[in-house]
């Protein structure tokens, strides 16, 4: 389901790769392609093995697939930097390996070691083998977001200047008005999030997009974070309730964090390891938030589907699926939905 | 022109069933994809057999809103723009239970199964 990134194809791909594996590894080095897992929504992904030689690697290559005016996701080299940053303040990500430069003739992109381990939501959720990472889950996600709000911003200043840093809100607005699509259900949401405004929080780092589907699991819970296209500076219960939206509770929306675990623990969890008392009320004004900017990011997909050249059948897929997240944002504002 | 047998929304259902029973032999890649195909000729049959209804119930809600007639397209862009605008503040309540029965008639093409069971067509025939 990838979008070609108009580079290469697969055996040409490979091949340039070998090349970059050469160049950053040395001449002896192998690279053996493994696969494809990636639905590609901002990222193309290609596992492979990188063979040295009686040392072998698992190693990810991540390339930029989104280009446009209105790609509204972090270039590579700053997903990278994040991932360094992370790595640095404890919190597990893949480690990052190298960047792409203009020689290895790949794009954009960069190449991070592989994790093991479950990234499906729907397992994670669902499947026995997870009994028990699910409670430890729901713990550790607090205990993870803790940290990484606790990193001093000095260190990732070239996030200072994104729109979703300087004013969320009107970002929303400014990209649903590029769409060019009438949803006044996401101006009701637009403007109840105008009118009930928390107080200004100090400015933290923020994952962006820390919920189930980029986490990748074991049996023991927690294994890694992924994703970071979509951080930024913020308000840090951004973060908090984007993972106990609806949209991602895969089939269990009685448990709301992630489809895994309950508030409470996931709460207290992200108290214990320092990061603050969390108001509900707060939380609830950016789950008002999340659904109406995961909706317009699904609007941006059908938008580029239609209209500039990114045909997909997910992405038109997600033009329509924005009347799930209208609904859910409705019923969440109706108290409905909690 | 009078098309012979079968009509429209019997041939996407036999195509969408036909599809649905070949997906399961798929490995995990096509099988995604072929479900994606089915789910999107699945809104195209729900949306042939209750567009006409729906538009016009959302329309005549938008006229009620509003205060005068036009088209839906229109309609829409007005409503937005006065939420925006904060002219509709005071009408909270009614533009909430306009743009609630809204998502409702979208959902019941696009996907039933994410409405609440009180807020579920009745079921479709056949």
């Amino acid at each position: 389901m990838t979008e070609s990134n108009g580079i290469a194809g697969e055996a040409d791909l490979s091949d340039r790769l070998q090349q970059a594996a050469a160049r950053h590894f040395g001449n002896q080095a192998r690279v053996a392609p493994v696969s494809r897992p990636s639905m590609g929504g901002s990222n193309d992904t290609l596992v492979f093995d990188l063979t040295d030689g009686a040392a072998s690697r698992r190693l990810v290559l991540r390339q930029e697939t989104y280009t446009g005016a209105g790609n509204p996701y972090l270039p590579p080299s700053a997903q990278y930097r994040l991932l360094e940053v992370a790595r640095a303040h404890h919190i597990p990500v893949p480690e990052p390996v190298f960047e792409l430069t203009e020689a290895d003739d790949l794009g954009r992109g960069f190449v991070m070691a592989f994790v093991d381990g479950e990234t499906l939501p729907r397992r994670i959720v669902r499947d026995p083998a997870f009994e028990e990472a699910r409670p430890a889950l729901a713990r550790q996600c607090g205990e993870v977001l803790a940290r990484l709000h606790a990193v001093d911003t000095a260190a990732v200043d070239f996030l200072r200047d994104l729109p979703d840093s300087i004013d969320p809100l009107a970002t929303q607005r400014q990209r649903l008005d590029a769409f060019a699509e009438a949803h006044p259900a996401l101006e009701l949401g637009l403007r109840w999030l105008e009118r009930n405004r928390p107080a200004a929080a100090a400015p933290c780092l923020l994952h962006g997009d820390f919920r189930n589907g980029n986490l990748i699991v074991g049996p023991e819970g927690l294994r890694a974070v992924l994703d970071w296209e979509c951080s930024h500076l913020g308000d840090p219960f951004e973060d908090l309730a984007w993972l106990c939206l609806r949209s991602w509770r895969f089939g269990r929306p009685d448990r709301p964090v992630g489809g895994f675990g309950e508030r409470a623990p996931y709460y207290a969890a992200y108290r214990q390891a320092g990061g603050g008392a969390v108001d509900p009320g707060t939380v609830r004004y950016w789950e008002i938030y999340g659904f109406v900017r995961w909706a317009i990011l699904n609007v941006m997909q059908g938008y580029g589907h239609v209209e500039e050249g990114r045909s997909s059948i997910v992405y038109a897929a997600c033009g329509r699926n924005v009347a799930m997240m209208e609904y859910d944002l409705l019923m969440t504002l109706d108290g409905v939905y909690d | 022109m009078a098309q012979d047998r079968p009509n429209v929304d019997n041939l996407l259902a036999t195509a969408i069933e036909d599809l649905a029973a070949l997906s399961g032999g798929l490995p995990d890649d096509e099988r995604f994809r072929v479900r994606v195909c089915t789910h999107l000729l699945s809104i195209v049959r729900r949306e042939l057999a209750q567009a006409g209804d729906l538009n016009a119930a959302e329309q005549a809600r938008l006229q009620d809103l509003l205060g005068h007639d036009g088209d839906l397209a229109a309609l829409n862009e007005e409503l937005s723009a006065r939420i925006r605008a904060g002219e509709l503040d005071e009408r909270w309540t009614a533009l909430s239970d306009h743009l609630r029965r809204s998502a409702i008639e979208r959902l019941a093409v696009v996907n039933p199964d994410h409405l609440r069971p009180e807020d579920s067509p009745e079921p479709a025939d056949g």
